[in-house]
């Protein structure tokens, strides 16, 4: 008996194979609810004024990291006028070599790598620099047209397309005068870093914005020579204080959104007309106009990153935010990459377990992983009524209405 | 009775019950509340189903309440299963196979007055519902051809548990009676799963529980010694009365624990159709048995508030496809030793052969379902006093090819432990 018993139970064990296929689907064609894909056209597209910016960090460990900093000013009739000042602040070397006095500085200068530029190719930007006097910290919420307040000049350059390390030597009197705030224990108190920022006789005529990489790794920093040696100061918090304008004309198939210029992508996606059923993705699609990146020497960057922000609001009209996912650029089209969370909250919407969100945010960033001062454009193509290709929410759904 | 034993056949059933959760079956189990199963005795299943008047104390025929009075002594079975079946139609090129593993029977019963009186209680699935289909094919979205696959799953089944009496009245007659509390799980899921890692894997089920009451009333009547000193020819019948079962239907998203339910709970009724079985047996000496039975289930009356495949309550009969299910079976056992006790094993061995042929509850295309099967198996004696090891099996084919029915054939082997023993009996010497 025991054996008949093993051999029962081994049987049933090797029973798990299966090869199931369509036969029988005749029988319940009725019942098949294939998948199909609905379209919903987004509605109310129009730009949406952002109010705060970041301070960063020049680090990619840092909790607010920030790459660029930017500085110029340019003249933009498509996409608006912009200016842009950075500032630039600096940490001391954890080590400076034991003995050194302020009579060992010999000479100071500034190098920063150009990485980025918007406008005019063949602009030569005239940048000044100027000490903070303000006292600043690292902030996440603040003003992105904030300025500081800022001393005399003490020392200007030019800036043209073909920099790529640009250098800027510092005054002797400005050496001997804060030498001993260099090498002091004092120094992340007693200096406030410097402005950049372009002359105010400079007329752009279109102009330029030039973009500066601030990781230590760009070896962007202030150079401190002494007798014997070279010191390096990183820069640490950093800022660029955009204002722009809207444009003047901007072109009627393009919403003129731009990265940092206090703007972003607004929009209306309705679903309430999709059934209430299985979801298995939501995404977006919405075409861009790419011509728009390159008109003869004027560039303008495209945004190859935007986060994707839902709205939902309360009966009190109190609006609550959900980062939803991040738009990617693919074949000329802004699509959501990895859609998984949005079609997870869409399908919360279909079956009624969440609110619907009344408006959705598209806003362009650098990139997923570090904040970048930039300019870059998202020339959305206005949708046309009737127009299959305008921008647009897919959802491709599983199931009628329960 | 030896509790290694019993153990050991709880596990067996057990293991073949889990074992079958998710395998499949037959396409037709998709229709009414499912598949109808049923399990009278080792016995009956060889000999084509057919048990309602097969008496005997070794088997508990769990169809017939009356025959519960034949127990002499305390009686356990546990009974499973192991069912492959090919399925193919006129439309697809591939056949499916499925197997599926179930729990066939289980059975405790005590003769309260040996031979006259006898109380069981039982478990035997009720339904089931085990099929599963498959179909490739590719969607536009937004330009691209996305594949997927779609599946259309159903899993689950009613469960019957029963427990009564059965009495003999003289040495002609034999009454019985049982309650049987019917309950279950029924699920029909749509899974969808695209090719691409982009989409998630959709579920959408449609759970439907159902739970209620009914009863099972039986009897017999046999003539001792008709043709010859020895012979026994009874005739039986069973019916199970009809019911209605609560139910309660859920549609859902997601899987496990993370499933949303869409809409509302809905509440409803099933109403079960009677179930009535009439057969006769003829013993022959010790030596020789045959059984013959018929079954009639009305499920063209079947009605609910609640929709369920080939029946919509909202139709008005229109598109039904339930109709009266109706089987004929019977088989012969031979038994070469008789009760010669030291007979070789081969000769104690019981040999039987039977068959088949049952029209189904459904008819999706108008055209009948009909079942033809072959029945057979042994049965083993054990050097357990009052033990016998049942392994029977039962191929056949369902349904046909034409049009869009689907042919099953199918191969299924069961596995029994028969155990029977004298408790409660005082000994008079030690």
């Amino acid at each position: 008996m025991r054996r008949l018993v093993a051999a029962a139970v081994a049987a049933l064990a090797l029973s798990a194979c299966q090869d199931p296929a369509g036969v029988g689907l005749g029988l319940i064609d009725d019942d098949l609810s294939n998948p199909k894909a609905i379209q919903v056209p987004l509605a109310d597209l129009d730009t949406l004024q952002n109010q705060v910016a970041a301070i960063g960090i020049a680090s990619a460990s840092a909790a607010a990291p920030q790459s660029r900093v930017l500085v110029g000013s340019v003249t933009d009739a498509t996409f608006g006028d912009a200016q842009a000042t950075a500032y630039i602040d600096f940490l001391q070397p954890t080590t400076i070599p034991s003995g050194t006095e302020a009579s060992d500085v010999r000479s100071v200068w500034l190098e920063l790598r150009r990485n980025y530029v918007y406008g005019d190719t063949t602009t030569a930007l005239p940048v000044e620099i100027r000490p903070i006097t303000d006292s600043w910290d690292a902030d996440t919420d603040y003003p992105s047209d904030t300025t500081l307040a800022v001393g005399a000049v003490l020392t200007s350059g030019t800036v043209v397309v073909s920099d790529t390390l640009k250098r800027f030597d510092l005054p002797a009197s400005w050496v001997a005068a804060n030498a001993a705030t260099l090498i002091g224990s004092d120094f992340a108190t007693a200096f406030e870093g410097f402005a950049l920022q372009t002359s105010s006789a400079f007329a752009p005529v279109p102009g330029a914005v030039f973009g500066f990489g601030t990781f230590s790794t760009t070896r962007s920093g202030l150079r401190v020579a002494l007798s014997d040696d070279t010191l390096f100061f990183p820069l640490s918090e950093v800022f660029s204080s955009i204002t722009s304008t809207p444009p003047p004309a901007p072109p009627a198939s393009v919403l003129p959104v731009r990265a940092t210029s206090r703007s972003s992508l607004r929009f209306v996606a309705d679903v309430s007309g999709a059934p209430s059923t299985a979801l298995a993705r939501a995404t977006f699609r919405i075409p861009l106009d790419t011509t728009y990146a390159h008109e003869g020497t004027f560039v303008r960057p495209l945004a190859s990153s935007a986060l994707l922000i839902g709205v939902r609001e309360d009966s009190n009209g109190t609006e609550t935010r959900s980062t939803l996912g991040a738009l990617t650029l693919d074949d000329g089209d802004a699509v959501l990459g990895d859609a998984r969370a949005f079609t997870a909250a869409i399908q919360q919407v279909l079956i009624g377990t969440a609110s619907p969100f009344v408006r959705y945010e598209v806003v362009p960033i650098a990139s997923l992983t570090t904040n970048a001062a930039s300019l870059n454009i998202l020339p959305v193509v206005r949708p046309l009524p009737g127009a299959a290709d305008s921008a647009r929410l897919i959802l491709t759904v599983v199931g009628s209405d329960a | 009775m030896r509790i290694a034993a019993i153990a050991a056949a709880l596990l067996l059933a057990t293991g073949a019950h889990a074992q079958g959760q998710n395998n499949y079956g037959s396409i037709y189990s998709r229709y009414g509340v499912g598949e109808r199963i049923e399990f009278g005795s080792s016995q009956a299943q060889m000999l084509g189903r057919a048990g309602v008047a097969l008496r005997g104390g070794t088997y508990v025929t769990l169809t017939n309440p009356a025959l519960w009075s034949d127990q002499t002594v305390t009686t356990f079975s546990a009974s499973a299963s192991l069912t492959t079946t090919r399925a193919e139609d006129a439309t697809t090129d591939g056949t499916s196979v499925g197997t599926a593993g179930d729990l066939a029977g289980l059975h405790l019963g005590l003769p309260i007055l040996p031979g006259r009186l006898g109380l069981t209680v039982s478990y035997q699935p009720f339904t089931r519902v085990n099929y599963r289909t498959a179909i490739r094919d590719s969607l536009d979205v937004d330009g691209d051809m996305e594949p997927y696959t779609l599946n259309q799953e159903g899993a689950g089944g009613l469960q019957q548990i029963s427990g009564g009496l059965g009495l003999r009245i003289g040495r002609v007659v034999q009454v019985g009676a049982s309650a049987d509390v019917i309950f279950g799980n029924q699920e029909l899921l749509q899974r969808t799963d695209f090719d691409a890692a982009t989409y998630n894997e959709t579920r959408q089920a449609r759970a439907t529980r159902l739970r209620g009451v009914t009863a099972t009333l039986g009897a017999t009547a046999s003539l001792l010694d008709p043709f010859g000193e020895g012979d026994v020819l009874t005739f039986g019948g069973s019916v199970i009365l009809p019911t209605s079962l609560d139910a309660s239907r859920t549609v859902t998203l997601g899987e496990s624990l993370d499933r949303d339910t869409l809409g509302t709970v809905t509440d409803g009724s099933v109403d079960l159709p009677l179930s009535v079985r009439a057969g006769l047996a003829y013993r022959s000496g010790a030596r020789w048995l045959a059984s013959f039975e018929g079954l009639y289930e009305p499920w063209s009356g079947f009605e609910s508030t609640l929709p369920f495949a080939g029946y919509d309550p909202a139709s008005s009969g229109a598109g039904d496809v339930l109709t009266d299910r109706v089987r004929f079976g019977g088989g012969v056992e031979l038994t070469p030793a008789g009760r010669e006790r030291r007979a070789g094993a081969l000769r104690r061995t019981s040999y039987r052969l039977g068959g088949y042929a049952e029209r189904g509850l459904s008819s999706p295309t108008g055209s009948n379902v009909m079942t033809y099967a072959v029945t057979g198996g042994f049965s083993l004696p054990s050097r357990l006093t009052g033990a016998r090891v049942d392994l029977g099996f039962e191929a056949g084919t369902r349904g046909s090819t034409e049009g869009v029915l689907v042919r099953d054939t199918f191969l299924k082997g069961t596995l029994t432990l028969n155990f029977g023993e004298r408790w409660f009996v005082r000994r008079r010497f030690n």
